[in-house]
């Protein structure tokens, strides 16, 4: 896409407008009530598994109707428009492709149905990207999870898309591939594309994403700048408990300690929670001397994802 | 767009192991003519060929089978799979994908019952006469393979157990209760390609006699196919990839 092309596209709105959007299956919602619009650049869009990220994904691509809202992709309603397919691509999640097909002709039949005048050039082009050169005469069903992976991402690029959809991207691939796909998905932003991808991990989202979707059960529960949602991350309730040798000395002398707000002693542990994890990391070994208290486990409670993402929606 | 369609599919479908089974099953009906010509058969060669071989064996069984196995596969198993999302993403019309698809389906049924056809039909007639009864048969299969493969093309797109339900039709529908209830014979697709194959070999009732009209059967056979894939062309551009969690 030329940079002109680009400036007319965000002259004319967001490239993918979602607005107050749910799908439900049922009695069961999988998306409920989002709304955002992302412009070019790289967007992560984050969640733990089931949150709905790939139904949103798919709402986004018009493979899944909304139940309630309105999807619109470079000004047009996503679902049932086929013709949105000229300047969009979606990566699915799915590790399925022809695997009777080489890597070569998976990606050549990519560019012939989408009628690009020189095809053969497009799928070396696309092959070249993911560095996929030397396996593409190999049979696709002899591929690694990783390979499927880049096969799909090179059929998804052969026609030089301005939106690209991404789910689970990074799924299967090893480190060196990770970064490499990286770097090309900041490179295909900085030309102006639009670039949303999904991932359960959030590490990923932290290397690749300059502003995040966070979305948990169905509904978005941060948007924005990943720094800002990194700190918030960071800076909500921890809880932590200790086994020591005094608890009960160690609490008292923890609860003056400016990081902890509340101490609690429970079943042999000292429980502590805290809103500045790395403060209290520093404090801890301090206070446990100055108690005279010998440290036998000090153990985070709900660091886990999903806790993370409970604590956001809740906010 | 048809044309990759068509041969993409047709590689799928010649590569399974489901298409080998269905090429052997095809070979049933020739091993019943080559006993028959073994035997010392009273039959006119032309009756037994369009009784036993073509009629109950081929026209019966392995033309429904064969339609819906590879039918169904055709669409079905890349909805199952999730590859059909490397189709739909692509900006073109969905009757082209629908077209492709049948045109495949249709193509790999016909190259088999017409192979199983021509063969038992060609044994059983050999130094006979009658010849024109195989020629009636085999016009006919290629029309009934076309209805039953718009059939089932579409209930791969309607349902999920599109298999159970082409079966019900054809072997509890078309095979048992259009026995017993005349009247719903006007609604069989075998029964429509039994009349065909009697009007086209112009053959005598007493070595083949079909019960409904050939331009009834005609007309009906290309409602059918008509109907069939406008209704899947419909569902297909109204398709909804993914489950419910």
């Amino acid at each position: 896409m030329s940079a002109a092309e680009a400036t007319a596209n965000r002259a004319a709105g967001a490239a993918v407008e979602v607005t107050d959007v749910s799908r439900w299956y049922g009695n069961v919602v999988a998306v409920n009530g989002i709304s955002f619009a992302l412009d070019p650049g790289v967007t992560g869009l984050l969640g733990p598994n089931g949150a709905g990220k790939t139904t949103l994904l798919n709402m986004i691509a018009g493979f899944l109707k909304p139940s309630a809202g309105e999807v619109r992709v470079l000004g047009k309603a996503a679902f049932g428009a086929p013709d949105i397919y000229r300047r969009v691509a979606l990566v699915p999640e799915r590790e399925a492709v022809y695997e009777f097909l080489t890597g070569y002709q998976f990606v050549q039949l990519s560019a012939r149905m989408h009628g690009l005048p020189d095809a053969d050039a497009a799928t070396v082009r696309a092959l070249r990207t993911v560095e996929m050169t030397d396996a593409a005469e190999r049979a696709t069903g002899g591929y690694s999870k990783g390979m499927k992976q880049r096969v799909k991402i090179a059929a998804a690029l052969v026609h030089d898309p301005d939106v690209l959809l991404l789910d689970e991207p990074f799924n299967g691939m090893d480190p060196r591939q990770r970064l490499q796909m990286m770097a090309l998905l900041r490179s295909m932003a900085e030309e102006g594309r639009t670039i949303l991808f999904s991932s359960h991990i959030l590490e990923e989202v932290e290397r690749l994403g300059e502003n995040v979707l966070v979305i948990v059960a169905g509904r978005l529960a941060a948007s924005g700048d990943f720094r800002a949602i990194r700190k918030l991350m960071t800076d909500r309730p921890h809880t932590i408990t200790i086994r020591s040798s005094d608890n009960r000395g160690l609490a008292q002398t923890l609860i003056g300690e400016e990081s902890v707000f509340g101490v609690e002693l429970a079943d042999g542990k000292v429980v502590v929670r805290t809103t500045e994890l790395s403060a209290f990391v520093a404090t801890a070994p301090r206070a446990a001397q100055a108690a005279g208290a010998s440290l036998f486990e000090v153990r985070p409670e709900d660091e886990s994802l999903e806790s993370v993402f409970e604590y956001l929606v809740a906010r | 767009m048809i044309g990759l369609v068509l041969t993409l599919t047709l590689r799928q479908l010649l590569g399974q192991k489901r298409t080998l089974f269905l090429a052997a099953l095809g070979l049933l009906p020739l091993l019943a003519s080559v006993v028959w010509r073994l035997g010392d058969g009273d039959a006119p060669a032309a009756e037994f060929a369009a009784a036993v071989p073509l009629n109950a064996l081929i026209v019966n069984i392995l033309l429904p089978l064969t339609a819906l196995v590879l039918a169904t596969a055709a669409l079905g198993s890349e909805i199952e799979d999730g590859t059909i999302v490397y189709l739909l993403s692509k900006p073109a019309e969905r009757w082209r994908i629908v077209a492709g698809k049948l045109l495949a389906a249709w193509g790999a049924t016909a190259l088999l019952v017409l192979a199983s056809a021509a063969l038992s039909g060609a044994v059983a007639l050999a130094g006979e006469e009658g010849w024109r009864i195989l020629g009636g048969f085999l016009v006919a299969l290629a029309a009934g393979s076309l209805a039953y493969s718009s059939v089932f093309v579409l209930l791969s797109v309607v349902t999920s157990r599109a298999l159970l339900v082409g079966l019900a039709y054809a072997f509890i529908w078309e095979a048992v209760i259009t026995n017993f209830a005349p009247g719903v014979q006007r609604f069989s697709i075998r029964e429509f390609t039994a009349s065909i194959a009697e009007a086209v070999s112009d053959a005598s009732p007493w070595v083949f006699d079909a019960d409904l009209g050939a331009t009834y059967s005609v007309i009906l056979i290309v409602a059918v196919t008509a109907v069939a894939s406008a209704l899947a062309v419909q569902r297909l551009s109204r398709f909804e990839l993914g489950e419910a969690p």
